[in-house]
C-alpha cells in the first residue's frame, strides 16, 4: 500500500471529467432536474434568459450538512437503487457552462433559514488555464500544479441567508455568466424542450389518448416491485416563452388514433427487470415523427441511450418504426453509466438485453399479427364484394364457357387463400366467421359454375349425337358459301366495341376508329365493374343495335 | 440625457403620477400586471410599483445613449439581470425576461444584441418606454431574412401594439403606456408628418404655435405629433386610446423631457375602435409639470396663454382625471374586478 495525498489528485481532473460526461449543454439541465426529482419535487421550473439559467424545484430542500456534502466530487449520500443521481458529479455539470453557480436551498420541513452555496467556476477555470499555460512554458513544475482539494476550497463558499433572501422552500440553482456560445444553443426553445421531453420523467401529454392507462400501469408495476418512479411537472421558460412540458407522445403522431398500448413485463432468470409499453400505429406505416419511432429505455423516468440504440433488438426497423414505446427499467441493480448512454457493464446488463430481445420479439409478433389482421380485414371486404358481383353476373356468363372457366379459377384461388389464412389464424377472432362465410360462398359459386360448365359440355357432347332433320338441314345451310348466310352457331364473343360492330357487319371507316375507341373506353368500359360485366354490356348493346336495325329495315 | 439616472422630478412623477395611476388600475382590474419596459439597472420604477407587478419583460442597453453593439460592455445588462433574479428569488415577481438592447432596436429587428428572439405571450398591462437615446430615426438594418428595413423609431410602438393585439387572451386587453421623449425629438419622421397633416384641428393647432419660441414650440409640436401618430397606431390595432395630460419635466443634466401617458382598451369588431376622446381636449389641455415636490399645472406667461388658449386642468390627480373622462366611463367603469389578487 502507498500513501496517497491530496497532491496526487490534480484539479484538472474536474475539467476532464465534466467535459467528457456532459458533452451537450442540455445535459446540465437534466442533471439539476434529476436532483429535484431525488428531492421529491412535484414542480420544477427551468428559466433560460439573459445570461443565466435557473432551475427551481419545490422539493425537500437541503439541510446545512447535505449542502456541505454537495461539493464532494464522486461521493454521494444518495442511494443508487432509489435515487436517480448518485455519482456525486452532477453538481459540477455546469463547470464549463457558466461563470458562477449559486445554489439556494431551504428545507421544506421545519422551514429554517435558507442557505447559499456558491461555486466560482470562472475562477477555477482561469486558474487551471493559467497553470496549464505556465506548465507548457516550463514556468512551473508538475508538482506545483494545484490539487483538486485546494481548487475547490478556494473557490467554493457557503453562507446562511435571511428568510427574505429566498422565500420559497426547495432548491434554486442559478447559473450565471453563461458562455455566449452555450447560451445560443440553449436559447432555442424547441431544441431544449425536445431534449427534456425525451430525458425527464414528465407526465404524459393531455392530448395522448392512453396517458392515464400507461401512467397507471407503470405506477402499479413500480409499486408492486417497490421501485421508485416519480413524474414531475416541468415548466420551461426561454426568454418570454413559457410552456409546461409533457412527454412528447400525442395522438397526432399516429395515422389515426393510436392502438391500445401493449404491455410486456421484462423478466429473466427469475428477476423482474421492468415493463415495456408500446402503441402501434393504426395504419401499416411508420410513426410520422422519426424522432419518436420505436422504443427508448427509461430508468426512474430518465432516458438511457437513444431510441435508435434499440433497433438491433427488434431485428429490423420495419415494426420498430411503427411503434411509440418505452422500456421502463425498475431493477435496482441495473445502473446507468454516468453519461446515461447505457447501463454499467454487469452480468445483469447482459441478462437485461437478452430479456429485451424477447420483448422485442413479442412486439414484432404483435405488429405482424396486426398487419395480418388489417390485411385480412381488407381482403375480406374485397372478397365479399367480388363474390357478390360474380354471382350477379353469372346468368350473363352462362353461355360463355371460357369466361366461366376464368371465373372458377379466380374463385378457387380466393378460397384456397382464405382457407390457408384461416388455418394460420390470420383473421382476427371476430372475423373468422366472415372468412368462413366467404369460403362457403366461394364453394357454392364454384359448384354453380361447375354445373353450368357441365351443361355446356353436355350441349357440346349432344352435338355428336345422330343428327336430327333440322340439324342436317342446318348443316346444309352451313355448307353454303359464306356470303350467303351467317352461321347460327357463330357464338364468338366480341371482346370490344370494335369487334361488336364488326360482328354486326357494320363497316367502320378509318376516321371513325378513334371515336369508337373513345366511346368504348369512356362510356362502356368506364361503367363496367368487371370484365364479365363489360362483355355483358357489349352483348346488350349488340342486341339493341340489332333490334334497331331490324325495326329500321 | 436620462441614462435612467434618478432625478427629483422623476421621483415625483414615479410616485405621485405613475404609481397612483397603476395602483388605481390594479384596484380596477384586480390582478397583478405584466410590465414591459426599461427598468434600468437601478430598477427604481419597478421597485416603486412592485406591489402591482407580477412579471417583467425588460430591455437594457449597454452604453446609453449609443446604439447597441456586441463590442460594448454588457455590465449594465448583467447588473439588471442580477437585480431581477433577486426580485424573483425574494418572491416579489414570478418571472422575467430580459433583452439586451433598446426597445426599438429589439422590436424592429426582432432580436436583441446577442441574437435572442423577442417573444411576448401574455398581455402587457404597463408599458414603460423611453425614446431619449441617440439612435437616429429612421433606423436602418436587416431583418432575419436579410432584407433591409428602414423604420421610424415610433414604429416600435406600432409593433408592440400589433403583438398585444395578436395575443390570444381570455382576459380583457387594457393597459397603460408611459412614454418619455426628449422635447427636441424632432427629426425626419416628425418633419414629414408636419408636411402631410390632413386633420383640420391639428393644422389649426400647428398654426397657432408657429409663432412661439422653440422652447415652447418644440414640446407642443412633439405633443401633437405623438398624439396623431400613436392614436393612429392604436386605431390600426383596434385599441381605443385615451391621452392623459402630458408632463414636462427636467431629466438628468437638465434635459427637457415629456412623459406621455396613454390608456388602451381593445375593441373587438370590424368597424374599428371607437375614439371617444376629443382631439382638442388633449391638444389644448395644459401641460403638467413638477413643482415643489408635487405634480402641478405648467405655468405660462399670460401673453402666451392668450395665443395658445390652453385649458386649465382642474386636478393633477391622475385617478380623478381618468374617472372624469368619457373614455373611462365607456370602457373601464363597469370593469369586473377579479378580487383574488387584491
Amino acid at each position: 500500500m502507498i500513501k496517497v495525498t491530496k497532491h496526487d489528485i490534480g484539479a484538472e481532473i474536474l475539467s476532464i471529467l465534466t467535459k467528457g460526461i456532459y458533452p451537450d449543454p442540455r445535459d446540465t439541465l437534466r442533471e439539476y432536474v434529476q436532483n429535484g426529482v431525488d428531492a421529491e419535487a412535484e414542480n420544477i421550473v427551468i428559466k433560460i434568459r439573459g445570461r443565466s439559467i435557473v432551475v427551481e424545484d419545490d422539493g425537500s430542500g437541503m439541510h446545512e450538512d447535505t449542502l456541505r456534502k454537495a461539493v464532494r466530487v464522486g461521493i454521494s449520500d444518495k442511494t443508487p437503487t432509489v435515487d436517480v443521481g448518485f455519482r456525486g458529479i452532477g453538481i459540477y455539470s455546469s463547470f464549463h457552462l457558466c461563470d458562477r453557480l449559486d445554489i439556494y436551498t431551504r428545507l421544506k420541513e421545519n422551514g429554517g433559514k435558507p442557505y447559499l452555496l456558491t461555486f466560482d467556476f470562472k475562477g477555477m477555470r482561469e486558474l487551471l488555464k493559467e497553470q496549464q499555460e505556465a506548465r507548457t512554458a516550463n514556468k512551473i513544475s508538475g508538482t506545483e500544479l494545484i490539487d483538486l482539494q485546494s481548487l475547490l476550497s478556494n473557490h467554493i463558499s457557503m453562507k446562511v441567508l435571511e428568510y427574505s433572501d429566498f422565500v420559497k422552500s426547495g432548491t434554486r440553482v442559478e447559473l450565471s455568466g453563461l458562455e455566449p456560445s452555450f447560451f445560443k444553443s440553449l436559447s432555442k426553445f424547441n431544441e431544449v424542450s425536445q431534449y427534456l421531453q425525451q430525458v425527464v420523467p414528465l407526465h404524459f401529454d393531455p392530448d395522448f389518448k392512453w396517458r392515464t392507462k400507461i401512467e397507471k400501469k407503470i405506477q402499479d408495476v413500480c409499486e408492486e416491485y417497490e421501485a421508485k418512479f416519480r413524474l414531475v411537472n416541468l415548466t420551461l421558460q426561454v426568454n418570454a416563452q413559457i410552456e409546461n412540458l409533457y412527454r412528447p407522445y400525442k395522438d397526432e403522431e399516429f395515422e389515426d388514433d393510436p392502438l391500445e398500448p401493449i404491455f410486456k413485463e421484462l423478466k429473466a432468470q427469475g428477476e423482474f427487470l421492468g415493463v415495456a409499453w408500446g402503441c402501434l400505429n393504426s395504419a401499416r406505416k411508420k410513426i410520422k415523427n422519426k424522432e419518436l419511432r420505436g422504443f427508448i429505455i427509461k430508468k426512474q423516468g430518465f432516458a438511457i441511450g437513444k431510441r435508435s440504440d434499440l433497433v438491433k433488438y427488434f431485428g429490423r426497423s420495419t415494426f420498430f418504426d411503427r411503434y411509440i414505446g418505452e422500456i421502463i427499467v425498475v431493477h435496482p441493480d441495473l445502473l446507468p453509466n454516468a453519461a446515461r448512454t447505457d447501463f454499467e457493464p454487469s452480468p445483469l446488463r447482459a441478462v437485461f438485453y437478452e430479456a429485451l430481445s424477447e420483448v422485442a420479439g413479442h412486439y414484432n409478433e404483435k405488429a405482424n399479427e396486426y398487419q395480418e389482421f388489417t390485411l385480412g380485414d381488407e381482403q375480406l371486404e374485397q372478397a365479399i364484394n367480388s363474390l357478390k358481383e360474380i354471382e350477379a353476373n353469372l346468368p350473363y356468363n352462362a353461355d360463355n364457357t371460357e369466361q366461366l372457366l376464368e371465373i372458377i379459377v379466380d374463385v378457387r384461388t380466393m378460397r384456397d387463400q382464405f382457407e390457408d389464412k384461416l388455418e394460420r389464424k390470420s383473421f382476427r377472432h371476430e372475423r373468422r366467421k366472415d372468412a368462413d362465410t366467404v369460403i362457403k360462398g366461394a364453394k357454392a359459386i364454384e359448384k354453380e359454375i361447375q354445373n353450368l360448365i357441365n351443361k355446356r359440355i353436355a350441349v357440346e357432347k349432344g352435338r355428336t349425337k345422330p343428327k336430327t332433320i333440322e340439324e342436317r338441314s342446318l348443316e346444309r345451310i352451313k355448307n353454303l358459301p359464306e356470303t350467303q348466310l351467317e352461321s347460327p352457331f357463330k357464338t364468338v364473343q366480341p371482346q370490344n366495341l370494335f369487334e361488336l360492330l364488326e360482328s354486326l357487319d357494320m363497316s367502320i371507316p378509318d376516321y371513325l376508329t378513334p371515336a369508337i375507341e373513345i366511346i368504348d373506353e369512356r362510356f362502356i368500359q368506364a361503367v363496367a365493374n368487371s370484365k364479365a360485366d363489360y362483355l355483358r354490356l357489349l352483348n346488350r348493346l349488340g342486341e339493341e343495335i340489332q333490334e334497331f336495325l331490324q325495326q329500321k329495315s | 440625457m436620462g441614462e435612467f439616472k434618478d432625478t427629483p422630478s422623476k421621483r415625483v412623477i414615479r410616485t405621485f403620477w405613475s404609481k397612483e395611476l397603476i395602483s388605481f388600475l390594479h384596484s380596477k382590474l384586480g390582478y397583478k400586471f405584466l410590465y414591459l419596459g426599461l427598468p434600468g439597472a437601478e430598477i427604481l420604477d419597478l421597485m416603486s410599483w412592485l406591489n402591482f407587478i407580477e412579471r417583467v419583460i425588460a430591455f437594457q442597453c449597454r452604453d446609453y445613449p449609443q446604439p447597441s453593439s456586441v463590442n460594448q460592455s454588457p455590465k449594465k445588462v448583467i447588473e439588471l439581470e442580477e437585480k431581477l433574479r433577486e426580485l424573483e428569488r425574494m418572491g416579489s415577481i414570478t418571472t422575467f425576461s430580459l433583452y439586451d438592447g433598446y426597445v426599438e432596436e429589439v422590436l424592429l429587428r426582432g432580436r436583441d444584441t446577442v441574437g435572442n428572439k423577442f417573444t411576448q405571450d401574455e398581455v402587457v398591462t404597463i408599458y414603460n418606454l423611453d425614446f431619449c437615446n441617440g439612435i437616429t430615426s429612421p433606423l436602418n438594418g436587416r431583418d432575419d431574412a436579410g432584407n433591409p428595413f428602414r423604420y421610424y423609431k415610433s414604429e416600435a410602438i406600432r409593433k408592440l401594439l400589433e403583438i398585444q393585439r395578436d395575443i390570444a387572451s381570455g382576459s380583457e386587453k387594457k393597459f397603460i403606456m408611459f412614454l418619455t421623449i426628449h422635447e427636441s425629438f424632432w427629426d425626419e419622421e416628425a418633419r414629414e408628418f408636419e408636411q402631410n397633416i390632413e386633420s383640420q384641428p391639428i393644422r389649426g393647432y400647428i398654426k397657432r404655435i408657429r409663432s412661439l419660441k422653440n422652447a415652447e414650440k418644440n414640446p407642443r409640436r412633439l405633443k401633437v405629433y405623438i398624439f396623431d401618430k400613436l392614436r393612429s397606431y392604436f386605431e390600426h390595432c383596434n385599441f381605443s386610446s385615451y391621452f392623459f395630460p402630458a408632463i414636462r419635466y427636467q431629466g438628468s443634466g437638465a434635459h427637457p423631457l415629456i412623459q406621455f401617458t396613454i390608456a388602451g382598451t381593445y375593441a373587438q369588431g370590424v368597424a374599428g375602435p371607437p375614439q371617444v376622446q376629443d382631439i382638442k381636449e388633449f391638444l389644448y389641455s395644459r401641460f403638467l409639470t413638477v413643482r415643489n415636490g408635487n405634480i402641478a399645472t405648467f405655468e405660462l406667461h399670460s401673453s402666451m396663454s392668450k395665443v395658445l388658449q390652453e385649458v386649465d386642468i382642474n386636478t393633477v390627480d391622475p385617478k380623478v382625471i381618468f374617472e372624469d373622462s368619457d373614455y373611462y366611463n365607456k370602457f373601464w367603469k363597469s370593469n369586473k374586478v377579479n378580487t383574488k389578487d387584491l
